[in-house]
């Protein structure tokens, strides 16, 4: 069987089940939505500059739904053992680690869209900030995520300390890119000179194909008992 | 204590010596900063030794990884623990130094910002290695977080480079003013050798008694077996 | 005839607690192996090191003659393993689940294996529902039509007939015995000797950690 048809398989189990259950998604979007709340209040959008606020704001919603979300669906795994049924059997360890990345790309996805819209009736938002430029960092900041993301929360799922082993490896590691997508949306949003644009662009998509290369060599060994 | 500790240790307490001798009694007070640049001998190597030390455990873990050999285990998390006291006490002797002469303990720039992550990533390996029973599960685990943590810190610092910096332009290699007067670069590399022996020494030091502990525990535990027990 | 799985000298210990001591053990193809003895003599865990889920502390072990280690792929894709966790999800119908784990095995000729392990299973007419809505019963029996999908030829099964009605436990022994009939190599580990008793070939009684009987059913019945 081909890589795409495993891919295939397991985005097809991943997606139909999260249908079925709608935990994951139901996670991420509640819990972006009520940070962004937490920002709208500590940070009222009247008297703070939109630029400044937002990028910041959007970032620590996405990751620590995400995060959430990550720790969900791998808490759902491990309750019946789907996860070591998985983990048993001869699956390319790469394979499995796109797909995972996929799938959650797609539940992050119906989250971020959710806070984008909150965000064009709080904030303001218009079509002319919502370019092509900004859905690309969308797009590579998720990745980014996901691709650290994926293989620290079977680490921390195994550890004592379970959900809260995840935010705690995580963010560190993180930390560069966060600095970057801030900045790269900051300047989009501004609409102003795109000058360092270019550099933090090179930077997010460094780091996303630096750990997404890790994390295909390396999350076998996380599977592993 | 074997010879080459031995050695080790002689090494460590005459360049130390000679770099206290030469902070405190040859080198004058920096023009501008005064007395307190001093820190700046010790600061500056922590630094680096503690960057070190995190590049030795992931450099360790990654062998454990391919020859699952638990001794490099061992050295990884030696590393770790010894390395965490040296990039909280940059943490600690920063702001000392920063008080003074910036007015201000802290500012997120390029290398503070940079140390404080490493800071994390040590305490985030330390705490995941606390949370997990199994060695052999730990040490698998560990490596891969620690490979990653690894593998993080150029990137966390070409962030913040590409970010504006507010670190005085680097007295060491680097910017237009840098360059040592040749008192300064000699204590400092006197400095940077006296305290790369020390973590040496310390991280020798702890993986020899982790190595022990193992030993010992399972020679308990093999005795305990051929006694019968089962419990 | 290369074993299919070997155990030399293997220890496993928890902390300063021994669970496994000096266990020697080869189970051959097509040979259906019974392993019994008290509770917390250590069967779960020996099962748990055969399957691969644990390593051993000290000693070897070797299936189909190969490290598992080092032949990861293959040796996994001829086992079947039948758990505590029926490693279904549960929000999936017994179709989709089966057909994810012919994906995981990299299965040709999905719809026929599906279907006749689904017949075999008496779930052909729930393989449209949700496991969710499964009895115990019939998702062990689902548990196992996953286990034998790809053919394994070793089936390891830790304690099947736990929380089984009568009726339940003889349509799985019934099956059990057509496995080991077919040249499957069984490890069972259970403390309900009498009816796998039927079908096994051998006993191997675990105490404290330690092979203390390994005997032909015959001569144990004896």
């Amino acid at each position: 069987m081909s890589s795409w048809a495993l891919i295939g398989a397991v985005l097809s189990r991943d997606l139909r089940a999260e249908w079925r259950r709608r935990e994951t998604v139901l996670t991420i979007v509640l819990f972006a939505l009520l940070t962004v709340l937490t920002f709208v209040f500590s940070f009222d959008p009247a008297r703070h500059p939109r630029e400044l606020v937002l990028p910041g704001t959007l970032w620590t919603a996405f990751f620590f739904a995400g995060m959430l979300g990550l720790n969900r669906s791998a808490a759902r795994d491990q309750a019946d053992g789907v996860l070591t049924g998985i983990a048993m059997s001869p699956a390319d360890r790469g394979w499995l680690y796109v797909a995972k990345i996929i799938s959650h790309f797609v539940f992050m996805a119906v989250g971020e869209t959710v806070v984008l819209l909150l965000s064009i009736v709080w904030y303001d938002l218009r079509s002319e900030h919502l370019t092509g430029m900004f859905f690309l960092v969308l797009l590579l900041g998720t990745i980014g995520f996901l691709a650290v993301g994926n293989v620290f929360v079977v680490i921390g799922q195994k550890s004592r300390l379970q959900e809260v082993m995840l935010p705690v490896l995580l963010l560190p590691v993180l930390s560069p890119l966060i600095l970057g997508l801030v900045e790269a949306t900051a300047i989009i949003l501004a609409s102003g000179p795109r000058g360092d644009l270019i550099s933090w662009l090179q930077l997010i998509i460094a780091f996303d194909i630096l750990f997404l290369g890790v994390g295909f060599l390396l999350y076998g060994q996380t599977l592993e008992d | 204590m074997r010879k080459f500790d031995l050695t080790l240790l002689i090494l460590a307490a005459v360049t130390l010596t000679a770099l206290f001798y030469a902070v405190f009694l040859v080198v004058p007070n920096e023009r501008t900063m005064g007395f307190v640049q001093k820190i700046f001998y010790i600061h500056v190597p922590c630094a680096w030794v503690a960057f070190l030390a995190f590049g030795v455990t992931g450099w360790k873990g990654f062998r454990f990884l391919q020859t699952r050999d638990m001794s490099h285990d061992i050295s990884a998390s030696a590393s770790a623990e010894v390395g965490l006291v040296f990039v909280s006490l940059v943490l600690i002797t920063g702001p000392l130094w920063a008080k003074p002469v910036w007015g201000i303990y802290w500012t997120w720039d390029l290398r503070l910002t940079t140390t404080f992550v490493l800071w994390l990533l040590f305490v985030a390996y330390m705490v995941l290695r606390r949370s997990i029973e199994d060695p052999e599960r730990r040490a698998t685990l560990s490596a891969v977080v620690g490979l990653i943590g690894f593998l993080d810190v150029p990137v966390v610092y070409l962030a913040n480079r590409v970010k504006a910096t507010q670190h005085p332009a680097p007295v060491v290699g680097g910017s237009d003013d840098s360059g040592l007067a040749t008192g300064f670069a000699l204590t400092f590399t006197l400095g940077l050798i006296a305290i790369t022996l020390v973590y040496f020494i310390l991280y020798r030091l702890r993986r020899d008694v982790a190595r022990l502990e193992v030993a010992t525990e399972n020679e308990i535990v093999d005795r305990m077996r051929s006694q019968g027990a089962s419990s | 005839m290369v074993a299919a799985c070997e155990l030399r000298g293997i220890h496993r210990r928890f902390g300063r607690y021994w669970a496994l001591v000096d266990i020697n053990l080869q189970i051959q193809p097509g040979e259906a192996v019974l392993v019994c003895g008290p509770n917390g003599a250590g069967k779960s865990t020996l099962l748990s090191i055969c399957a691969t889920l644990l390593r051993p502390t000290h000693g070897e072990l070797l299936l189909f003659g190969k490290e598992p280690r080092k032949h990861r792929a293959e040796v996994r894709a001829k086992m079947g393993y039948l758990l505590h966790q029926t490693l279904l999800d549960d929000a999936l119908t017994a179709e989709e689940n089966l057909r994810f784990y012919a994906a995981l095995y990299g299965l040709d000729q999905v719809d026929a294996r599906v279907r006749k392990r689904l017949e075999e299973a008496g779930l052909a007419h729930r393989a449209k529902d949700t496991v969710q809505t499964f009895s115990r019963g019939m998702r062990q029996r689902l548990s196992l039509a996953r286990a034998l999908l790809h053919e394994p030829d070793l089936l390891l099964l830790d304690e099947p007939l736990t929380g089984l009605d009568q009726q339940a436990k003889d349509a799985l022994c019934e099956r059990l015995a057509l496995e080991r009939q077919a040249g499957r190599a069984l490890i069972i580990v259970s403390h309900e000797l009498p009816q796998l008793m039927g079908f096994s070939d051998r006993v191997v009684r675990i105490d404290g950690g330690r092979i203390v009987q390994d005997q032909p059913i015959a001569e144990a019945i004896a």
